[in-house]
Formats: C-alpha cells, sequence, structure tokens
C-alpha cells in the first residue's frame, strides 16, 4: 500500500465509508511508526463516526432527530458540538439573507426560521421545519477528525470527506479541483491544478442542472466555513458573498456554466 | 456448484487492468483484520461456496442480489479460543468499477467495522502524469508524491457510498444464512 516510502518515513492511507460518502485519510510522519499511525487513524475515523451519529439527518437517535421530532419552541438540550455547529449554520442563515439555509420547510408558508439559543447547550426553533445539517456537518467532522492530530505534531496528512477536505501539519500538500466538465470537447481540463496548502479547508460543491453544472471551491481556514460558504457565494448576491468570504478569510474558485475559472 | 473461492479474485483483477482507471490500495487484508479485531490471536479461514438455497435466501434476507458464488470470510479468535466474530472480504461496484472492502461482524450478528481495501476510479489521466504533478511539489518531494496517486487530494469529487451500505446488508444476511 505504500509508495515511495524511505526508511523512517512512515504513511498510511485509510478510507471509510462514514457520512454518506468515503472518508479518506492520508497520513505522513517521519518520527512516527506505521502502527502509531494506524492507531492515531482509528481515533480520527471515531470521532467522524461521533460526530456521524449526533448530527445524521436520517438517523432516527441522532441530536438533529431528537431537534426535529421536539415541538417548536420548546427547548431542546443538545451537546456542544452540536449547539457549535447550529449556531454557526444560525449565524450564516441570518448573514447570508438565507442563502444558506439549515432548515427544510414549505418557505412560501414559513419565509423565515430561527433558531433561538437558551444558554450554552439549549436552543428551541422557531417553526415545525426540519433542521438538516447536511450542508454543514460534514466540513464540521472534517475539523473535528484534524483536532485527534493536535496532540501529534510529528503527523502531516489530510482528511477528505467527499471532496471537503483539510490538509494538516507541517508538510505542504497539494489539491486538485475536479471540474464538472469531465468531457474532452473543451480545453478545460478534467482536473484542475489546486495549491500547495498546509493548514487549509478546502471544500467543493456543484450546483446547477447537470447540463451546465457550476463548481464552486472555497479555501477557507477550516472545513465547517469552506463546506458552508459554497452554498452561501452560489445562493447570495455578490457583495454578501464578497463580505462574507472577507469576514472568514476565505477565497474562491469558480467553475461556471461558461466553462470558465474565476478566482476571488 | 463446480466454482472454487478463487474464482472471485481473478474477475476483480481483470475489471481493474481493463479500464483506464487509477487505484488507491489502503490497508492489507492483514492490517484491516487487526484493525478490526484487535484482540484476535488467529483468523481461521472460512470461506463458503453458496448452494442454491442459501443465494435465495441471503437474497431475500436482504433485498441485495447476490452476483458471486462465493464469499471470502474469516473466523476470528481470541486467545482462549473464543469466537469474536467473523471477517469478511467483498467486492462492490462504485460509480464505475470495483471498490474492495472488509466488514468485521460480531459474535452478536452486529456490523463492528467496515474498512476500504481497495478504491478504483476512472480518474482523467493529467492526475497521474507526473509532469503534470510536479507542478504542485512543494520542497520536500517525498510525501506529496505519495498522495497525488491517490485520490485523497481532490475535491469536488462526491462519490457515494450507496453500494457499500448494500454490500454490507447482504454480508450481513450472508453470515446470517452460512454462520
Amino acid at each position: 500500500m505504500l509508495l515511495n516510502r524511505k526508511p523512517g518515513k512512515a504513511s498510511i492511507n485509510r478510507a471509510k465509508p462514514l457520512l454518506g460518502t468515503f472518508v479518506h485519510l492520508a497520513l505522513f510522519s517521519d518520527e512516527l511508526s506505521e502502527d502509531a499511525l494506524l492507531d492515531l487513524s482509528s481515533a480520527c475515523f471515531a470521532r467522524i463516526a461521533q460526530i456521524q451519529k449526533l448530527m445524521s439527518f436520517f438517523d432516527p437517535h441522532s441530536e438533529i432527530s431528537l431537534i426535529n421530532s421536539t415541538v417548536p419552541n420548546n427547548p431542546v438540550t443538545i451537546s456542544p458540538e452540536t449547539s457549535e455547529v447550529l449556531r454557526l449554520a444560525n449565524t450564516l442563515y441570518i448573514d447570508s439573507g438565507g442563502a444558506f439555509d439549515p432548515m427544510q420547510r414549505d418557505r412560501s408558508l414559513y419565509p423565515e426560521a430561527r433558531i433561538y439559543f437558551h444558554g450554552d447547550n439549549c436552543l428551541s426553533r422557531s417553526l415545525p421545519a426540519a433542521i438538516d445539517l447536511g450542508g454543514i456537518a460534514k466540513g464540521f467532522a472534517v475539523d473535528q477528525a484534524v483536532k485527534t492530530f493536535r496532540a501529534t505534531p510529528e503527523v502531516s496528512g489530510v482528511v477528505n470527506a467527499g471532496g471537503d477536505m483539510f490538509f494538516f501539519g507541517r508538510q505542504p500538500l497539494p489539491f486538485v479541483i475536479r471540474s464538472p466538465y469531465q468531457d474532452t470537447s473543451s480545453d478545460l481540463p478534467r482536473y484542475l491544478k489546486g495549491e500547495t496548502v498546509y493548514e487549509t479547508a478546502v471544500a467543493t460543491s456543484v450546483f446547477g442542472p447537470e447540463s451546465a453544472p457550476t463548481s464552486i471551491t472555497i479555501i477557507a481556514k477550516s472545513c465547517v466555513v469552506a463546506d458552508a460558504l459554497t452554498k452561501i457565494v452560489y445562493g447570495a448576491d455578490h457583495e454578501t458573498a464578497k463580505s462574507i468570504l472577507n469576514r472568514y478569510q476565505a477565497r474562491e474558485i469558480t467553475i461556471g456554466a461558461t466553462r470558465d475559472v474565476n478566482h476571488n | 456448484m463446480g466454482k472454487t473461492r478463487d474464482s472471485i479474485i481473478p474477475w476483480a483483477l481483470i475489471c481493474a487492468s481493463c479500464a483506464p482507471c487509477f487505484a488507491t490500495e489502503y490497508v492489507t487484508i492483514e492490517q484491516a483484520q487487526r484493525l478490526s479485531f484487535p484482540s484476535a490471536q488467529r483468523f481461521d479461514n472460512a470461506f463458503v461456496v453458496f448452494t442454491d438455497d442459501q443465494k435465495v435466501a441471503i437474497e431475500n434476507s436482504s433485498g441485495i442480489p447476490v452476483t458471486t458464488r462465493a464469499q471470502k470470510i474469516w473466523k476470528a479468535f481470541d486467545k482462549d479460543n473464543h469466537l469474536l466474530g467473523w471477517f469478511i472480504v467483498d467486492y462492490v461496484v462504485g460509480k464505475h468499477l470495483l471498490i474492495d472492502y472488509s466488514v468485521a461482524i460480531g459474535v452478536d450478528k452486529k456490523v463492528h467495522d467496515v474498512e476500504i481495501l481497495a478504491y478504483r476510479e476512472s480518474y482523467g489521466g493529467e492526475v497521474r502524469s507526473r509532469t503534470w504533478l510536479d507542478q504542485f511539489v512543494g520542497k520536500d518531494k517525498e510525501a506529496p508524491i505519495l498522495l497525488n496517486h491517490d485520490i485523497n487530494n481532490i475535491s469536488g469529487a462526491t462519490l457515494s457510498s450507496r453500494h457499500v451500505t448494500e454490500g454490507v446488508k447482504r454480508i450481513l444476511a450472508t453470515i446470517d444464512v452460512t454462520q
């Protein structure tokens, strides 16, 4: 499984079906053994599984299902993790003018929805709307996965959950963006050269009809922000999107329907 | 019924070699066994060739078609010779090509672990080309080269794990029917 391995340098590749996709994990270390990296990777996957258990929309035992089954305006006590994501989701919903919206509902009946926080980890929602963190929880799970390596600075690597990824550690690593246009009729390559980065999150979402898709890649300091901002850059007006990108010190690379590549 | 368990492997290899794909190899079967059953002392081969009745029973129980005639199964035992569970290696078709994965099932007949062993997809030739990849490489060439051969660093290639989830369902029924 190891390519180009030199004595004294260990690396591992693992992947598991989690978060509705495949979570790929690559780890490198000059100091640690392969077995040590395997142990670290197990802890990382366990953390992702924990987050999935808390925030899955489809798991009837998740905290999201608990909130969604509680009568509106009744408070629910949840974990600090779910609370943290919901606070960010609520802030981004307000700041983006609804371009990022974690509340599933009939918008003709309920144009606005709110999450109210009562103390640290207690909240209620204003409407019979179903909270769905599908647009943000994957990025949050990646951030939490990366935190499991923070006590081990000898490790560098990347966690990639279906294109939502974080490059961590001292080792600069390259990323590649898959173009939504996989035919060979245009000059646009099927894979775009990204950048070589470290301590950076990258997330890509593809929007629009299959015949004319738009791919939006966000480069940010955290994956939860990168994940959410793909939706904001697509849905919000230009000025709003720009101001939110600036606030989170994030950048975008968009491949549009005219097959042009824009960096902002 | 004349087929042996070996009939599974060449099919996987043929499919993998004829398509313009690249494969990412993850952990080996031995590593996956250790990761799934850390306290296991040994893994006994318990490969199964399905009878027609077993095939139908697995399909009825899981709702998933059985396309192979056999299953690679190992039994995991601890140092006191107690059965810890079953370790199974299986294949499903991903978006286009085969994914090899393992499933660990405990004596409670519940899934304890799923590990991807190899992942093949028909990504573009650009990604594999060294000259193209060299544009990325930073100061230290060792680690990035390894990464460039994987799909670890591609953003925007969202892949559904639905087929693996279905495969795991079929494996659970297989253990129920055959063990």
